[in-house]
């Protein structure tokens, strides 16, 4: 089924890359550039899914999944994080604000739509 | 199916090429006392985005020297290391030889892993030694530095978190820093981190009119001794992972989670969403406001404009068709002219994209001026102002090589050694000024250096030799054209730095290609001063459309002076056969144009031929045209794209009838016909 | 499920079986050229002459605001009827990213070859320089020059595709 999914990342070349694949997956996508805008657009919409960066301008991932827990439209909503390495601090942050899950970047496409379709079951 | 995802590669490398320059930038401002929070933030978020694009890349390599530059940084972060010269200097090489692996990557599909190897030796031995003090001042430091606030916020009771406009107050924040850490109970307080260069007060009042009756309080921030820092323990390798991804709890929570979101939904969504809505739409408002930048493939762009240009030169004919049809409809008429005046608006409009901020070339100066600046082992600080002033994108980056010319020959042989500058009572550290300024329709670049200025007796000497035609008597502006000529150094050795000398001609060419002009001015003694002039854009010209020989060509209206019905008696011919004509008491060079251009075999007849004044650079000419057309505002179109270059034509435009009419090049002609005639008329014949 | 790849998809070559071309009429002999790199074919109009060319440069047109050449092949190869006449078209072509356009006398069609229709051209029997010519077609009765144009309009011969030297003649 079609989820629309809000993709929070500073780099445009990988907000394409996951717009790319998950709109060949049927997703809608809409993009955020930082923390800041995707706190905006998240009160903004509904959506099914948020996958956010942690390394941002303005607002990290991990403050955004605090402030989108925060929020009760968004206290179950799945939220999974991009990351660089999956370093068992790292884990344990997202964990503890709130985040569904994570992703380590470069992703592997196949894996992305695998893992959306999980959550979002 | 195979799907390619190659097509994303080159915007990750460019990103990487973007994060290395911001990099730079921020690396060079660095206060070593004192390094800016927000600054080390950004710097390190750089390098943690190249480091995730190198993995992306397949530069593995790449990958590690990040990860060493991200453990320097968040040494000096928590304040175990200074930012001095030398670890500046050593993070700066590290983005150069990024940089430089990078290109070879990408040109030729491999890296040089011994340099990448060196480079990571370099930075793995990098102890926190102290540096010297000897810090060479580049860019001012920001006014402020960064600092962090606590904000706690009581939530209003029995709404909790829903009752706050939370939109709002996350847009205020983001627009005065960067928001930290974000704790809250929903119900009873909200508090979190603002990491920025404002000062309490001023935060305080924004929240205060933003939450109204909320109570806000804003504190220092003080961090706790033991910082958990989201940032990888230096020292540590990145976590190879054999777990790409996971989720956090399996089980139950999913589960939960969609029956506990039904509920949610149905229950309490009625009166959030309405909450939602209205700030919401306000928040995304909020998002065009603060949006302040999209990136546009630069091939969209130019399709963008040729569309405009094309729609410019539709209405053009629509316009004179309608002219034509004068007797019938005045309502067809005002709709073409009001057409017309959207269409050049819309045109203005869109040739404002094309505009940058002189920032872009004036930012890589720093570097280039630290880095001769020790190499040459003098003293300088570089200042530069205007950097806002905009100017046509491709002029820009035709503008970087001859201002970064003139930048080293102001640094090579403007600015003298400390000692010599101490000798002449000089502060030892020499000034070099960059300025932009808009002036008169156009945009003026000044080079401003309090160097040793121009030896006007060596520059004589040098042009007396070579037979330019200088002599004692010339005024000193006369002398410095002289440094312009091909070939021309006053230099005894030639030094690789700025060059044979072959670079003030080029310079001079560059900017003619431009449209512009360069003017020097000097003070032995005292420095030099350079000024580049140049029209706003390159692809829109104001011309005068004249008729030669049956055919409309178009003059430049900047170079026009005057216009008049030459007699007979003022045009003669000179013993090489070419001719003058006099205007007032000067001689002035006829440009046969039907000769020079090829047009038709016979001298143009003074017969009812219209005569026009052409000046370039104070070298004047006269051309003789059948009939003036009338001024208009042309797109220039390059004749270069699908053919080459002529002589004497300085490019092509689209008339309102469709028709292409050439855009002559004055300059050009003015040599050609220099060249034709041997002998140069000086005076009154 | 779908295979995304960071690495370039193979390329899947396949024999030509059929080469379409473009065919027209130059002086006395029909001409065959590659479709692919022909762009539209306009009626010709009035050109732009341009000062200090070689005379099979007539000039330039306006192609949707891109300045492009107009080439008269008949000029450049000694033909001796270079007129314009009701049918006489041009041709526009993109070769190697430059648009150019020649002159023809009347454009016929677009015609598919087979490679048993294409037969190497001997050496003597046509008025245009051997080199640009890739083979004879036959139609039927009809005997068609298959032309490089590619070739031709980047020689150094025709001196459009030169970066910077002066117009030779």
């Amino acid at each position: 089924m079609s989820k629309l999914v809000l993709t929070v990342d500073d780099s445009a070349a990988i907000r394409e890359m996951l717009a790319y694949v998950l709109k060949s997956a049927g997703h809608r996508v809409i993009e955020a550039e930082d923390g800041m805008e995707g706190l905006q657009k998240a009160l903004a919409n509904q959506f099914d899914l948020i996958i956010t960066d942690q390394s941002m301008p303005k607002m990290d991932g991990i403050t955004l999944v605090k402030a989108l827990r925060a929020l009760p439209q968004y206290t179950s909503v799945p939220i999974l994080l991009l990351t660089t390495e999956s370093s068992d601090g790292m884990k344990d942050e997202g964990r503890s604000a709130g985040a569904t899950g994570w992703l380590v970047k470069p992703f592997d496409p196949n894996k992305l739509i695998d893992v959306v379709s999980k959550v979002t079951r | 199916m195979a799907v390619d995802l190659t097509r994303f590669l080159p915007m990750f490398f460019e990103e990487t090429e973007e994060h290395l320059a911001n990099m730079e930038t921020q690396l060079l401002r660095l206060d070593p006392n004192a390094p800016d929070a927000e600054a080390l933030h950004s710097i390190f978020r750089a390098a943690h985005s190249v480091k995730g694009n190198s993995a992306l890349l397949g530069a593995a390599r790449f990958s590690e020297v990040m990860h060493r530059i991200e453990g320097i940084l968040d040494r000096i972060r928590k304040e175990q290391l200074k930012p001095e010269t030398d670890v500046i200097n050593l993070l700066l090489e590290a983005c150069d030889v990024v940089r430089e692996q990078g290109a070879r990557l990408k040109d030729k599909g491999e890296c040089d892993n011994a340099a990448l190897d060196a480079l990571y030796e370099q930075l793995n031995r990098f102890g926190p030694a102290e540096g010297s003090l000897h810090a060479v001042p580049s860019l001012p430091p920001p006014i402020r530095r960064s600092e962090r606030f606590r904000i706690e916020v009581d939530l209003p009771s029995g709404q909790g978190i829903t009752g706050l406009p939370l939109a709002n107050l996350y847009a205020e924040l983001g627009s005065l820093g960067r928001l930290e850490d974000l704790q809250t109970d929903g119900v009873t307080s909200l508090s979190l981190i603002l990491l920025t260069v404002q000062a309490p007060d001023s935060v305080r009042e924004k929240l205060h009119t933003l939450l109204g009756t909320q109570s806000v309080r804003v504190t220092a921030y003080v961090p706790p001794v033991k910082e958990s820092a989201p940032l990888a323990p230096p020292g540590a390798a990145p976590a190879s992972s054999a777990d790409e991804f996971g989720l956090f709890s399996q089980e139950s929570s999913l589960t939960q989670t969609t029956e506990v979101l039904g509920e949610r939904r149905f229950g309490r969504r009625s009166a959030d969403h309405e909450a939602t809505n209205i700030m919401g739409r306000r928040a995304t408002d909020r998002v065009q406001l603060d949006r302040a930048s999209i990136r546009v493939n630069v091939d969209k762009l130019d399709r963008l404009l040729n569309l405009v240009g094309e729609l410019v030169i539709a209405q053009s004919m629509l316009n004179e068709t309608a002219t034509r049809n004068r007797a019938q409809d005045a309502r067809l008429r005002d709709s073409v002219a009001y057409v017309g005046r959207q269409t050049r608006e819309l045109q203005e409009a869109v040739m404002a994209i094309r505009l940058l901020p002189m920032d872009s070339l004036f930012s890589r100066m720093p570097r280039l001026v630290r880095d001769l600046a020790k190499r040459l082992g003098k003293e300088v600080e570089l200042n530069a102002q205007g950097g806002e002033t905009e100017l046509d994108k491709e002029m820009i980056e035709k503008l970087a090589d001859p201002i970064m010319h003139l930048v080293r020959n102001s640094l090579d042989h403007g600015i003298e050694a400390p000692t010599q500058r101490a000798a002449a009572g000089k502060a030892p550290v020499g000034k070099i000024q960059l300025r932009a300024t808009h002036q008169a329709g156009g945009v003026v670049i000044e080079i401003l250096d309090d160097g040793a200025g121009f030896d006007r007796r060596k520059i004589l000497a040098k042009a007396l030799e070579r037979g330019l035609g200088a002599h004692a008597g010339m005024s000193d502006e006369e002398v410095w054209q002289f440094v312009f000529a091909p070939g021309f150094t006053t230099a005894d050795e030639v030094s690789d730095i700025s060059g044979r000398g072959v670079g003030m001609d080029v310079v001079k060419r560059n900017i003619r290609a431009l449209g512009g002009h360069i003017e020097v001015r000097s003070r032995p003694g005292e420095g030099t001063h350079i000024a580049i002039r140049l029209p706003l854009t390159l692809a829109i010209l104001d011309g005068m459309s004249v008729e030669i020989a049956g055919e409309t060509f178009i003059v430049p209206l900047s170079l026009i002076g005057e216009a008049f019905l030459p007699q007979n008696y003022q045009i003669k011919t000179i013993t090489t056969g070419a001719r003058v004509v006099q205007v007032r008491d000067a001689y002035l060079p006829l440009l046969s144009t039907e000769q020079l251009l090829g047009l038709s075999s016979r001298p143009a007849s003074v017969q009812n031929a219209i005569a026009i004044v052409v000046d370039v650079d104070g070298r004047r000419a006269v051309l003789l045209v059948d009939q003036l057309l009338g001024q208009q505002q042309v797109v220039i179109k390059s004749l270069e794209s699908n053919y080459r270059r002529i002589p004497g034509v300085a490019g092509a435009t689209v008339l309102g009838n469709g028709r292409v009419a050439l855009i002559l090049d004055i300059n050009a002609l003015l040599h050609l016909e220099a060249a034709a005639s041997t002998v140069q008329v000086a005076g009154a014949a | 499920m779908q295979d995304f790849s960071l690495k370039p998809a193979p390329s899947n070559a396949q024999p030509a079986a059929l080469r379409e071309f473009l065919t027209f009429r130059l002086g006395h002999e029909d001409y065959a050229i590659d479709i692919l790199t022909v762009q539209e074919i306009r009626m010709f109009e009035s050109v732009t002459k341009l000062p200090t060319t070689p005379d099979y440069i007539k000039g330039v047109i306006n192609l949707r605001g891109v300045i492009a050449p107009v080439i008269d092949l008949r000029v450049k190869f000694g033909f001796e009827n270079a007129d314009y006449g009701p049918f006489t078209v041009l041709v526009v072509l993109r070769v190697r990213e430059k648009l150019a356009a020649i002159v023809v006398d009347a454009v016929a069609d677009v015609v598919g070859l087979t490679a048993e229709q294409i037969k190497p051209a001997p050496e003597l029997s046509i008025t245009l320089n051997i080199e640009y010519v890739m083979g004879l077609g036959t139609r039927g009765e009809q005997m068609l020059i298959l032309l490089d144009i590619e070739k031709l309009i980047t020689s150094r011969e025709l001196g459009i595709f030169e970066e910077e030297s002066q117009a030779t003649h």
